[in-house]
């Protein structure tokens, strides 16, 4: 049963998020209208980075496990239209260590994922393009790439 | 020695003519003999401290039961048997080394259950110890917290250790009660560390900011949750 590995493992690494993570972040598994835990989709928030145009936005992700995770990467997903070069418009993330063919081994933690990803937000990969709104911004206008960042954080405020 | 014969009779013969020449009455001859013999010494090997006519009756109860063992060995394969033969005539004289040895290896057999003993008591005792110390380290610490009002007697609470998390990712670890509420967490933090008003400060864990009023035990924390410390001033500032 891979399903229980991935449980197993999903489980270890909640533990450790408990005891240990970065300041700002959160990752808890879903909980049903019942109260009851899922494992295999986990809510996070990650903060953008202090000193970037994301600093101050507390960007909603949530990542979906398979049953053969760990083995495969789980799939991190932001609101459908976020504005990143590397989102897909539905929301989905592009990132190597998230795939299964390139970075991704399965000694990575959920923390690692999380802040490989506030990484990416302010250094997009402008080789690897998922969505042409913020790519096109990113390559042609700065300025206005900058202005809609700035824009999104505004868009999801600290929850305290 | 009639046994390394049949034995030499035997090799040159194939194994299945072998089988076929087992349940002769010969062989069953040389199995009594041998029987006998084995009987002696056995019990002779059991029975040492016993006195000497036992030993008849012994081999009495013991006649019957012993061949039956013995020729099913005998019957599966000739050569497994002969090792003992050959071994028990030599076991035969140095009796009294035997029983020397016996004693020797009773006393080092409760010499080890002793040391077994006394290693547990040991043991029990550093453990006893050990808890008496971390108790008394924890009984220690909260004379923070206790300093700062709401004393009771700490003895039969429990207490949870929970880390707390600032801004900048330093972390400090503060011991509470578990039915503590988290106002003397945060006023813990406020007068010991931080040097503010607990105003200023909003715990937060799993996402949601915690209600003062509420205890670890309420919200099921667990020893060692990282909870985190967020500015309210700071945090207001920024939205604007």
């Amino acid at each position: 049963m891979s399903g229980g590995i991935a449980r197993g493992r999903l489980a270890e690494e909640r533990k450790a998020w408990r005891k240990n993570h970065p300041h700002g972040f959160v990752a808890r598994p879903d909980s049903g209208p019942d109260g009851s835990m899922n494992l295999m989709i986990w809510q996070c928030t990650l903060p953008g980075k202090v000193g970037t145009d994301w600093e101050g936005g507390f960007f909603p992700l949530a990542i979906h496990f398979s049953e053969d995770y760990p083995s495969k990467p789980p799939k991190c997903k932001f609101p459908a239209g976020f504005f990143h070069p590397n989102v897909y418009p539905s929301g989905t993330v592009c990132l190597s260590i998230l795939n299964e063919d390139s970075g991704w081994r399965p000694a990575i933690t959920v923390k690692q994922i999380l802040v490989g990803i506030q990484e990416l937000l302010d250094q997009p990969n402008p080789a690897d393009p998922a969505q042409t709104e913020a790519y096109q911004l990113f390559i042609q206008d700065p300025e206005e790439y900058k202005r809609r960042v700035k824009l999104q954080a505004k868009n999801y405020p600290p929850p305290v | 020695m009639c046994h390394i014969q049949a034995m030499a009779g035997v090799k040159l013969e194939p194994l299945f003519d072998y089988s076929r020449v087992t349940p002769t009455i010969t062989l069953d001859d040389s199995d009594d003999e041998d029987l006998e013999i084995l009987d002696k010494i056995e019990v002779k090997g059991r029975w040492r401290p016993t006195p000497r006519p036992l030993q008849v009756i012994q081999s009495n109860i013991e006649g019957p039961v012993v061949p039956n063992v013995v020729k099913s060995v005998e019957d599966d394969d000739d050569w497994l048997t002969l090792p003992a033969r050959v071994s028990v005539p030599a076991v035969q004289p140095p009796d009294p080394h035997i029983l020397q040895l016996r004693q020797q290896k009773e006393e080092f057999l409760k010499l080890s259950i002793l040391i077994q003993l006394e290693t547990a008591r040991v043991e029990a005792q550093a453990s006893e110890e050990m808890e008496r110390k971390a108790k008394l380290a924890s009984e220690e610490s909260p004379v923070v917290s206790n300093g700062l009002g709401a004393g009771g007697t700490p003895s039969s609470r429990e207490k949870i250790t929970l880390q707390l998390q600032e801004q900048g990712g330093k972390i400090h670890v503060v011991k509470i009660f578990y039915d503590d509420t988290f106002e003397k967490l945060l006023a813990i933090f406020s007068e010991k560390i931080a040097k503010r008003p607990s105003t200023d400060f909003i715990l937060r864990f799993d996402g949601t900011t915690i209600d003062p009023r509420k205890t670890p035990k309420g919200l099921e924390l667990e020893d060692e949750d990282m909870i985190e410390i967020h500015m309210k001033t700071s945090q207001a500032r920024k939205r604007n």
